[in-house]
């Protein structure tokens, strides 16, 4: 039996992997824009998911994803610089501002880091925009795209693969992250912060690496922004992107912090596409839908699926509760 | 520095920061009590300010009435937010609550920008004329929010110490104990609600006069709410009454200074002040659900 | 029988902490509950006033069953609960407490004066009325939870332990409001750690082991049972 599961595992990847790879060849050039738009929203969905396991949410996903795609844009326009130069060093400036905040919110706990993540949001939006510097309100531009020797990224094939690379990249990392030592004591600490801490983990440092490590791959995800939009405007990180991350989490399943981001992202980008309705009732109706999930299917999307598929289709992750969920239930007597 | 314009800047911060006031004692009540980060505070801010100018401009009746009008109204749709949306996700947890009032907060600004369009409005001044004080000038409109802001947080003050408000904070202490009152915990979340709600409503049908009002006014005066509780401490209804005048009066002359970097330079402000005192100003601890 | 218990069954989670409880409570006696901790007292106490739902079984008050009624309705029926640990809003002061216990007189005359009979009978309550709760000692807070039940005029009291931490000197005070409420023709389902003193007290008892009643019957009978008295009395 376990032989035959096995198989039909391998084939079931097998399939999936190469769907993947040919769909910029089974579609049109502006759904492969979706597929692209899905991947970087999904990434961002990543990193929500990723500190979400240290009982951190955060609401500023979208400012440090503004702050690494004008870290690339101000390099390339203002120093001349390689799309791929510009990488680490967006990921870093990322990482050491965040640092400077979240010394401050992180040791105050859940409640002060999320008012504050919602206030960075705004304040960096503001910084770009007020600012001479990063071009103001209008945005800054750069007319390059990446290149690796003869290869240019300005298709949207091209850029489709770039972005499964990037994608590719962060599943690796988190993957690695949450099955190594580290990641075990994130998982303590995102369960209860007062066993974390009794167990002599430091949580507030804990918490700070992971966070940072967050930061990090925002960054990296807006330096991919700025490789197939070529244009970074203040409003596009605004707090309402950060929100909309958190939707992504929630309807994919807060608890699958892997697949979870990215069936979201999925279903959010292209369920409203599908529907044909007017702009202005679009926001109406994806937030009803947002309701309805919280309420009937609190675990996600797949959560409910896998309450349903065979059990080595998706096999859940338990390590990830949604945060401050109480299980108050009093001792006997 | 224009020291002519020393108390016009004192007073644009005074009206601001009791609009602050309004919004952050509602949300902290709402926190406090029910444990729920209600999102949504902001686009009730917004509704009541363009309730208010409906009420005056479409239907001719007079101010005052519009304040009850918007008061009642972001009152009872709080009570709703509550019955048809909160009641079922509390057990799922904190987070899944706050996100649910993040999207009812969506759909009240969107149905609010379909139906009163989306540009921006404002009233006619209700108090017109200016008031000369020492070689002063002040203009009425803004006395009138000031006025109106110090009453709504008297009638707050008061009504927390009548037995509905006591047994609000019974229950926000101790859940099952005051359910073995006699108190029913439903009933008190409800009002809480749609006190914490109707607080946002009135600062906006009091702003609805002074400040234009636009369908992104509820978000952005959010985030000053959230600072203005960071600054009083979370949980702290005297810590948010005091943190919401000295967060009004520096924003105004941050931004009589450097303009729209203002914000940035209060965030730092702020940074600095929680860096030093964890618990805010008053320097309480923090009660806070979740963890 | 006024307070009569059915096979009653409680679960936490998996953990069955009540297995098949029946008991009976007749109007104006006092009855006690005994056992080692964890035994399911409290559980029995805390499912008799709404705070826990019961997996199954009955419970019967007045001849109508309730045990479908959300917590703050059965206090309007009459069955007051004086939890474990007292349990006061600590933030409120001791006036607005009693006031807390009085919610359902929606009539503030009638509240205020059973606050005056109750602060005769508690003559150190009157004067630290306006005292914040949390600056009470252990023996005044007990005295205010238990004057805080009382505040709705229950026909039942249910109290968990109510001289658990105090001095012997409080646990005497205790012993003599018990008898005090019984006198009122109050029905008391008294849970406590001190036997001897509950015994002394109660007309019936029962004795709970590991979630089910092992013994019960009359209280000065089942003081001389001797498994008994050697279990909890210590002899």
């Amino acid at each position: 039996m376990k032989t035959g599961t096995d198989i039909t595992k391998k084939l079931v990847f097998a399939v999936a992997v190469a769907v993947v790879l040919a769909l910029p060849w089974m579609t049109g050039p502006y759904t492969t824009q979706l597929f692209i738009l899905t991947m970087t929203y999904g990434m961002l969905g990543l990193s929500f998911a990723f500190t979400i396991r240290v009982g951190l949410p955060r609401f500023d996903s979208a400012a440090w994803w503004g702050v690494g795609a004008y870290t690339t844009a101000i390099l390339m326009t203002k120093a001349d610089m390689s799309f791929w130069l510009t990488l680490p060093i967006a990921g870093i400036v990322s990482m050491a501002v965040g640092f400077l905040i979240y010394r401050i919110a992180i040791p105050r706990g859940m409640m002060v880091f999320l008012m504050f993540g919602m206030v960075i949001a705004l304040a960096i939006q503001q910084l770009f925009g007020s600012v001479e510097f990063f071009g103001g309100w209008g945005g800054t531009e750069v007319i390059e795209a990446p290149a690796i020797g003869g290869l240019v990224f300005d298709g949207k094939r091209e850029l489709y693969y770039l972005g499964l690379g990037f994608l590719g990249f962060n599943l690796i990392c988190y993957y690695a992250l949450m099955r190594s030592r580290i990641g075990r004591s994130w998982n303590a600490i995102g369960q209860s912060v007062k066993l974390a801490s009794s167990v002599g983990i430091n949580v507030v440092r804990y918490r700070m690496a992971n966070v940072l490590i967050s930061n990090f791959f925002l960054a990296l995800t807006g330096s991919f922004y700025m490789a197939f939009s070529l244009v970074a405007v203040p409003a596009t990180f605004g707090l309402d992107k950060s929100l909309n991350v958190i939707m992504y989490v929630i309807i994919g399943g807060i608890a699958y912090s892997l697949l979870g981001p990215l069936v979201g992202a999925l279903i959010l980008a292209f369920v409203p596409e599908y529907m044909r309705v007017a702009a202005e009732y679009e926001s109406i109706i994806t937030a009803v839908v947002i309701i309805l999930v919280v309420i009937f299917l609190p675990e996600g999307v797949l959560g409910w699926v896998s309450g349903r598929a065979r059990p080595w289709l998706l096999r859940r992750r338990p390590w990830v509760r949604s945060v401050g969920s109480k299980n108050k239930e009093p001792e006997s007597g | 520095m224009d020291l002519s314009l020393f108390p016009q800047i004192l007073l644009n911060g005074l009206m601001i920061g009791g609009i602050y006031a309004l919004i952050a004692s509602g949300f902290t009540l709402i926190l406090g009590v029910i444990q729920v980060f209600n999102f949504a505070q902001g686009q009730f801010y917004m509704l009541g300010a363009f309730i208010a100018i409906a009420v005056v401009t479409n239907l001719g009746l007079p101010y005052p009435v519009a304040i009850i009008v918007a008061l009642l109204a972001t009152a009872i749709l709080g009570a709703l937010l509550y019955f048809a949306v909160i009641q079922w996700t509390t057990r799922s947890g904190f987070f899944n609550t706050m996100l649910v009032t993040v999207a009812f907060g969506t759909i009240v600004a969107q149905t609010a920008m379909l139906s009163f369009g989306s540009r921006e409005a404002v009233l006619p001044p209700v108090v017109p004329g200016t008031l000369s004080l020492g070689g002063v000038t002040i203009p009425n409109g803004k006395l009138v929010v000031i006025a109106g802001a110090v009453v709504v947080m008297a009638a707050l003050h008061f009504f927390m110490k009548t037995r509905i408000g006591v047994s609000m904070l019974a229950a926000s202490e101790n859940r099952d104990v005051a359910s073995l009152q006699g108190i029913n915990p439903k009933r008190v979340f409800w009002i809480t609600m749609a006190v914490g709600c109707g607080l946002c409503g009135v600062a906006g049908a009091l702003v609805a006069p002074v400040l234009a009002a636009s369908g992104t006014m509820g978000s952005t005066i959010f985030i000053k709410a959230l600072l203005v509780v960071l600054v009083g401490g979370t949980g702290s209804m005297s810590g948010a009454l005091l943190a919401a005048f000295v967060v009004g009066i520096a924003e105004s002359f941050a931004f009589h200074f450097v303009g729209h970097l203002g914000l940035l330079v209060i965030f730092v402000l702020v940074a600095i002040l929680i860096f030093f005192r964890p618990g805010g100003l008053l320097g309480k601890p923090l009660p806070v659900p979740g963890e | 029988m006024l307070l009569e218990i059915k096979d009653l069954w409680v679960h936490y989670g998996s953990a069955e902490a009540v297995r098949g409880v029946c008991l009976g409570v007749g109007e104006g006696e006092i009855v006690t509950l005994l056992g080692a901790n964890g035994a399911g007292k409290t559980t029995t106490l805390r499912t008799i006033s709404g705070l826990k739902k019961a997996t199954s079984g009955e419970i019967w008050y007045k001849g109508e069953r309730i045990d479908g009624l959300p917590a703050h309705e059965r206090v309007k029926q009459g069955i007051a609960h004086v939890p474990e640990g007292r349990q006061l809003f600590y933030t409120l002061t001791v006036l607005q407490n009693l006031q807390m216990g009085g919610y359902l007189w929606k009539n503030r005359s009638e509240s205020k004066k059973r606050l005056e009979e109750l602060c005769e009978h508690f003559p150190n309550l009157k004067e630290r009325l306006h005292h914040q709760a949390s600056d009470m000692s252990g023996g005044e807070q007990q005295m205010v939870a238990v004057a805080r039940a009382l505040m709705a005029r229950p026909k039942v009291l249910l109290m968990d332990e109510p001289s658990l931490g105090l001095s012997p000197i409080m646990v005497q005070e205790v012993a003599r409001i018990v008898e005090q409420i019984h006198q009122s023709g109050v029905a008391v389902v008294l849970v406590e750690q001190n036997a001897r003193m509950a015994l002394k007290l109660a007309q019936r008892a029962y004795v709970l082991e590991v979630g089910a009643v092992t013994v019960s019957g009359e209280a000065a009978a089942i003081s001389k049972d001797d498994t008994v008295t050697r279990a909890y009395l210590g002899y």
